[in-house]
């Protein structure tokens, strides 16, 4: 097995150097810099300055954006964390010179123009032949970069920087990072780091899993794969990993080589996505289909507790969807507990229900529900054995009061931060600050009752692996 | 150069795993035809071995349900002279005597990956596995809980845990598959190998046919 290597100095520098500043507007070289500088290339008032030490290295300009600009990196007496290097494929192993010969923490090679085409492949072995005996992770090339929002580190070329949040981004593809940012920065939703790691020449998405594990910042893991190199060293440490936290993945680019010429009917039914499916399994790791299915899911990992059983119930105000969303469940293989006497008793005292409420799971208090009744609701199921998860859904009718309505839930929750609960609060412009509220509040709303019904699955198949395979 | 294993030597790895195949006896003339046969009682299946007759069903290798000597020899002679037409420069090592079994029919193989290491793939077979693919795939070495978890992957796992009566020893498939899994973690130079089929009733699960592919080095 390969050995592991320390990735502190990429992921929290204090200094930062970027070789191939560029004066150019619109740039790779400029926009890194900018990003530096700035947090984000596009506007963006929320953003403010990496705080450590910025440099960087140009050997035709004196100044970028108000950072000196040295001739190379040896001609800079600090220390240098993380060297960024951004210039021509053909140069980058000279610079890659440099970097150990000032002794950096790390790097990334964000040029492209190696191993992804033919003519590269060498250019790619030089640069890895010259970091080898060294203790010098990288992270590339041809890759994205990295992103630390909460360290205010904007590591890359992408447009701009997401909020702070929970999750791990960790991509084998930079321009689906790039959009990815943009939609989470008007989505609200929030990242630890986004890791682009390219061609993967020495730091491949293993080691980054097992920096991963013990980032505090992290509490669920997105994973976005083409191909592993090392298929035992990426399950063994994988499998650590989500002892820890979960791992969400998507596989992309599923091939059938190899397998044509198979002989035997097992050659030939060993397809890319089966090994993949098998071995993403074997490590705990849940597997997902689309971009959007990865995120959502992630965040629900992230922000909820595993469900500890397959046991859930759907409150809502509109009698169609929670048809609708049992209907999801059932065909997801989730199941919805039986209401307990106990709770219809409780139910009822309460004095809250309206007359037609329908006494069982999933429990439909009726359209014109106010905050009080959705609250009697909530605490009483939260509060039954049976019942391991919530899913709550709302439609905006002329009473709901979507604000109080997220108060409850993020309240309950806090008093009951075992049990995971999920929101749907269906709708648009009215209903749109209640979501936001409760997703600050880690809990997770789609807005889709197909999401959600996905998103309780997810919590409580992490709650099956943490009893079996993960125990 | 990869090679096809002998029918002797895919006999011996696959009792080195203690893996059961179906009683056989490979015989290379008339005479041991005919001890074979009253070793084995009928009725018997007949076939080729052969490293160059690979895909045997496919060229009528293969003879089911011999009922007696007479017959036995006259598909013998007919079975070395439909070889000769069609694969003038095989080598044979023999024909291979086997009692017939009856059960439901499994497929399980192993295949190396080099990415992963060895994977081993499981299903049932016949139609089920030609038509719909209905296989599931771990990398080995796989627990007792990976077996069953496979299981429940397959599409027609009511077939096998039992409909209409029907009963198999599961316990029996679930220890072969275990055996095959550590098969494959320990004989690192198999590049395929299929035991198919592999025949699972009431009373046990049964090896019928194997065919593995080794790679350089000599197991």
């Amino acid at each position: 097995m390969k050995k592991i290597y320390n990735l502190d100095r990429i992921f929290n520098p204090r200094s930062v150097a970027v070789v191939g500043a560029s004066r150019q507007e619109g740039s790779v070289g400029y926009g890194i810099l900018k990003n530096l500088v700035a947090g984000s290339t596009f506007p963006a008032k929320h953003l403010t300055p990496f705080p450590g030490k910025i440099y960087a290295v140009n050997p035709n300009a004196s100044e970028i954006l108000g950072i000196k600009c040295y001739p190379s990196l040896k001609d800079i007496s600090d220390k240098i964390d993380l060297a960024i290097i951004a210039v021509p494929a053909k140069i980058v192993p000279t610079v890659v010179k440099d970097c150990v010969d000032k002794k950096v923490g790390g790097l990334i090679i964000i040029s492209a123009g190696f191993a992804e085409v033919k003519e590269g492949r060498a250019l790619q072995e030089d640069v890895v032949r010259i970091l080898k005996g060294t203790e010098i992770p990288m992270i590339g090339p041809n890759c994205l970069g990295v992103i630390r929002p909460s360290a205010k580190l904007n590591a890359s070329f992408a447009p701009s920087m997401p909020l702070k949040g929970n999750v791990a981004f960790v991509s084998q593809s930079g321009a689906l990072v790039d959009s990815i940012i943009d939609w989470a920065i008007e989505d609200h939703y929030g990242f630890s780091i986004v890791i682009s790691y390219g061609n993967k020449a020495i730091i491949d998405s293993a080691d980054l899993l097992d920096w991963l594990k013990n980032d505090v910042s992290s509490k669920a893991i997105a994973l976005y794969i083409e191909s592993i190199s090392n298929g035992q060293k990426f399950m063994k440490i994988a499998k650590s990993v989500s002892k820890i936290k979960p791992i969400v993945a998507l596989k992309g680019g599923v091939t059938s080589e190899g397998t044509k010429a198979a002989s035997s009917h097992t050659g030939a039914l060993s397809t890319d996505s089966r090994l993949y499916e098998a071995a993403f399994k074997q490590c705990g790791i849940i597997q997902t289909d689309s971009i959007e299915d990865l995120l959502d899911i992630a965040e629900a990992l992230a922000n909820q507790p595993p469900c500890k059983e397959n046991g859930i119930a759907i409150i809502t105000n509109g009698g169609g969807a929670g048809v609708l969303c049992a209907d999801k469940c059932e065909q997801l293989g989730i199941k919805l507990s039986e209401l307990s006497e106990r709770a219809i008793k409780i139910l009822e005292a309460s004095g809250k229900m309206h007359p037609a409420y329908s006494r069982r799971n999933p429990l439909d208090i009726v359209g014109d529900a106010l905050p009080e009744r959705y609250e009697i609701a909530i605490r009483t199921l939260i509060q039954e054995p049976d019942i391991y998860g919530i899913i709550v859904i709302q439609t905006l009718q002329t009473m709901t009061n979507p604000i109080e309505d997220a108060k409850i839930v993020i309240n309950i929750h806090k008093n009951n931060p075992d049990k995971p609960i999920i929101c749907v609060y269906m709708g648009g412009k009215y209903s749109k600050e209640s979501r936001y509220l409760l997703e600050q509040n880690g809990i997770p709303d789609y807005n889709d009752l197909t999401k959600a019904a996905r998103a309780m699955h997810a919590l409580i198949k992490r709650g099956q692996l943490l009893k079996n395979r993960l125990a | 150069m990869n090679r096809y294993l002998s029918f002797s030597e895919s006999y011996a790895l696959l009792k080195k795993y203690d893996i059961p195949l179906i009683d056989s006896l490979l015989v290379k003339n008339e005479k041991e035809l005919a001890k074979a046969c009253s070793k084995l009682r009928f009725p018997l299946a007949m076939k080729i071995s052969s490293p160059d007759v690979i895909h045997k069903t496919d060229v009528n290798a293969v003879i089911l349900n011999i009922n007696s000597v007479a017959n036995a020899k006259r598909e013998y002679k007919n079975l070395l002279k439909n070889i000769n037409k069609n694969y003038p420069r095989a080598r044979i090592d023999g024909v291979v005597i086997q009692k017939m079994s009856t059960g439901l029919e499994i497929i399980a193989g192993l295949k190396k990956d080099e990415v992963f290491g060895m994977a081993i793939i499981f299903g049932l077979g016949g139609i089920f596995v030609e038509a719909l693919e209905d296989v599931t795939l771990r990398i080995v070495p796989i627990t007792k809980n990976d077996v069953y978890e496979m299981m429940d992957e397959l599409k027609a796992k009511k077939i096998l845990f039992g409909i209409r009566g029907k009963k198999y020893n599961i316990q029996a498939l679930v220890n072969m598959l275990l055996k095959i899994s550590k098969l494959g973690d320990k004989e690192k130079n198999i590049v395929e190998m299929d035991l198919n089929p592999i025949f699972v009733n009431e009373k046990n699960a049964l090896v019928a046919d194997i065919r593995i592919l080794v790679g350089e080095k000599n197991l």
